[in-house]
């Protein structure tokens, strides 16, 4: 469960992040979605610990500075970040350390699913922007946290990368895991997510539950989002 | 098991087979260093115990400022973003993040103790210091790091909320210039001399005069610890014990707290890192930052630059750029701080014992000191970057125009540099130097400085699949050997010149010598253009 309740961040006089307030069960997938600018990467770096804020941030019940939350927590940043000098095998190992993961097996899994096999010696830095996303997903996920938080998790995967990160939310999903997705690419989250918060200037302009937009009276993703992005509504 | 930082660090440490053996080597040869200070017998001077405690002082202040900076300023320029996402997103407590970039610190302080145990022998020779106070030395040197390190990282990780952190800084560099007036007051005052005459004064005076004044030995930790040297020298060990208590209390008291969790840096360290991340992706794009998504009609606060169509946008774009970079966009920095060593160490020989009587001397000693500083401050400059990125290539127009272009805009950093080195020339002889020799100094410099440039740029495009760092070594190895023989061809036309002109009129004669040279220079660069036309157009189009 992740809780973000009444957080603003500023930037000096900036407010980056206006008095935000989101929930999210287990289970279930919810989306930030909105314009270049608009606060996502913010507030999941905020909701990751990287940055200081005021409010309340929760993980499973936990304030997210601390280690039990974070313990709980899985991260994949917007920009994948390797250690230029570590192999994937090495980061992969370091982070299983980081976390004491004793599951061996899944992290032989995420590299066989990833197409990770025949690269696993190459150093970060000889490393494709999109197989660094691969392994920025491995490493976020090899702990089995119960919270995921993805920034713009499709920009750069090839389409069968895109395929199994998508099948792999879904299952995630399915056991109970808490997902937050970032993007500003509608049609990238169609199949899976549950609810969505479209933010404009830090803050939340709308929330859709995808049970709303099953109601013929509801305007699609895509319309709402528009509208909102445009400036037909306020 | 290792840590999971502990694996890291091993793991990447492995992969950097060529920095292992130059620091192995680097150390063999501080050690070498060390060791060789016995063998020679020959000194300049006879030892003096007071002057090797000021001496000690000063490189203790240079050990405490140096860790000082390591900490405060570079603690957060030292995370990566991989770091942000691991460490500090991970399960790591807020010591373990902290101490994320002492890895990078440690080896820093080892350079500082390495660089000063590579002075042992010319320290031997001239101060009759033995490996004792040098050993002495580098030990106090290291605790002193260590301490200031930990100060800095404390301040800045206490400060960086609400960004207090520029309070260290000025109060950093106000308690510096604080201590270097009021010692240069006093010793104004004991020697009852003026600033200026200072100099005059033997440098071992000076230096046992100011290295025992009260502002030196109260310099915290530095100053603190020639009182555990003279203790040592006289055989009193009371201050070393108490030098070791204050140590450990406040190493203590430090690591304590460094160990709440009530300080927040996280920010400005991800942002820091975000910034370096920036420029490292745009370096490998082509794409210099100060560049990025420049409009012809470029606008930067109120100002708009609304020159430059095709070619001349070029050149308009490079001018922006120093300006952009910086209000004095006419300043080489890197050139500028050269030339103020060079300015110093020759107001330092006109002061050593016997140069008055040799005036002339000293003025063909300053050009070949500026001459030589200049292969490694003008051999890098926005031709050479412009031409590494790929913008220049797709512009339509003859290759010697985009040369021309890109050279025109250094024009106005040259000529500041040139009229630098005319100040100099004039410092380093202002009795012997006439106008006409600075006019036609002025005119060489210009016409050096463009050869340089040239040079690097014929360097840097025909040796490109060396490798940054071995492209590098050779670019300077040639510079050097071509200013040398160039600088030789120089002499001697100067030498003919002073000959032909007769060794009574020695100034008129080094002003055409200055003027010949400047020609030759001109001829150089002009092939070199020629060379480098030449090639952009048979290999980079």
């Amino acid at each position: 469960m992740l809780t973000v309740d009444g957080v603003t961040k500023k930037y000096k006089k900036f407010v980056a992040i206006d008095d935000l307030s989101f929930k999210l069960n287990d289970g279930q997938t919810g989306v930030l979605l909105g314009p270049n600018g608009a606060g996502k990467s913010t507030i999941i770096k905020c909701i990751a610990g990287l940055l200081q804020f005021s409010g309340t941030i929760e993980i499973n019940g936990i304030p997210n500075k601390e280690l039990d939350a974070k313990r709980q927590l899985g991260y994949v940043p917007e920009v994948p970040t390797l250690y230029d000098t570590l192999t994937i095998d090495e980061h992969l190992e370091f982070i299983r350390r980081a976390y004491k993961s004793d599951n061996k097996q899944y992290m032989e899994d995420l590299i066989e699913r990833f197409e990770l096999g025949d690269k696993r010696r190459k150093l970060g830095r000889e490393l494709s922007k999109g197989m660094q996303q691969k392994v920025s997903i491995c490493c976020a996920l090899i702990h089995d946290p119960s919270v995921v938080i993805f920034d713009e998790p499709l920009v750069g995967l090839d389409p069968h990368a895109i395929k199994e990160l998508k099948a792999l939310i879904n299952e995630l999903k399915a056991a109970g895991k808490t997902i937050l997705i970032s993007t500003h690419m509608i049609d990238t989250i169609e199949e899976t997510w549950d609810v969505v918060n479209i933010m404009m200037n830090g803050k939340i302009a709308a929330t859709r539950h995808n049970t709303d937009i099953m109601k013929a009276d509801e305007k699609s993703l895509d319309e709402l989002f528009f509208e909102i992005t445009e400036g037909k509504i306020d | 098991m290792l840590s999971p930082v502990t694996y890291k660090s091993v793991k990447s440490i492995t992969k950097r087979p060529v920095a292992i053996t130059l620091g192995v080597a680097a150390f063999l040869w501080g050690i070498q260093c060390l060791m060789s200070m016995g063998y020679y017998s020959f000194r300049l001077s006879q030892r003096n115990d007071q002057l090797i405690t000021a001496l000690i002082a000063v490189v203790l202040i240079g050990a405490f400022d140096f860790g000082f900076i390591l900490g405060n300023r570079m603690f957060p320029m030292n995370f990566s973003m991989a770091d942000c996402t691991y460490h500090f997103a991970g399960p790591f407590k807020r010591f373990q993040v902290v101490m994320v970039p002492f890895g990078k610190a440690f080896m820093g302080m080892l350079f500082f103790l390495w660089f000063i145990s590579c002075q042992a022998m010319s320290l031997t020779f001239m101060f009759d210091i033995n490996i004792t106070d040098m050993l002495w030395t580098l030990g106090m040197a290291f605790v002193i790091m260590l301490v200031s390190y930990f100060i800095g990282v404390v301040l800045a990780v206490f400060l960086s909320e609400g960004n207090k952190y520029y309070i260290t800084s000025y109060v950093f560099l106000g308690y510096h210039i604080a201590l270097i007036v009021t010692v240069l007051y006093m010793a104004t005052a004991h020697f009852h001399v003026s600033v200026r005459d200072l100099l005059d004064i033997e440098l071992s005076t000076l230096i046992i005069y100011l290295g025992h004044t009260w502002p030196i030995k109260s310099f915290p930790f530095a100053g603190w610890a020639t009182y555990i040297y003279e203790g040592h020298l006289a055989g009193n060990y009371i201050p070393l014990i108490i030098g070791i208590l204050v140590v450990a209390v406040v190493m203590t008291v430090l690591i304590l707290l460094l160990h709440s969790e009530k300080y927040e840096f996280y920010d400005r360290a991800c942002s820091m890192a975000q910034r370096a991340n920036d420029f490292r992706e745009a370096r490998k794009a082509g794409v210099d930052m100060a560049t990025t998504s420049l409009a012809v009609d470029a606008r930067v606060g109120k100002e708009t630059i609304k020159h430059g169509w095709g070619l001349s946008a070029i050149f308009h774009k490079h001018i922006f750029e120093n300006i952009r970079t910086s209000k004095i966009f006419f300043i080489n920095q890197a050139a500028f701080l050269f030339r103020m060593v060079c300015a110093g160490l020759l107001m330092l020989a006109r002061t050593s014992d016997g140069m008055e009587d040799y005036p002339h001397l000293m003025a063909t000693g300053a050009v070949v000191i500026i001459m030589v500083f200049n292969t490694v401050a003008f051999t890098g400059g926005r031709t050479i970057l412009e031409f590494n990125r790929p913008f220049i290539y797709l512009i339509p127009e003859e290759p010697r125009k985009k040369l021309f272009a890109c050279v025109g805009a250094e024009i106005p950093e040259i000529l500041f540099d040139s009229l630098c080195c005319c100040g100099i020339l004039y410092i380093a002889s202002p009795e012997s130097v006439t106008l006409k020799m600075v006019i036609a100094f002025f005119f060489l410099m210009i016409a050096f400085d463009f050869f340089c440039e040239m040079l690097s740029l014929v360097c840097v495009r025909t040796m490109r699949s060396l490798g940054r760092y071995t492209l590098l070594v050779v670019k300077y190895a040639i510079i050097i050997t071509i200013v040398s023989i160039t600088e030789g061809a120089s002499e001697l036309i100067q030498t003919a010149v002073f000959r032909a002109v007769g060794t009574s009129d020695w100034a008129n004669s080094m002003a055409l010598g200055f003027a010949l040279s400047a020609v030759i220079y001109l001829v150089i660069f002009a092939v070199l253009l020629r060379f480098a036309r030449f090639m952009l157009e048979r290999y980079d189009a």
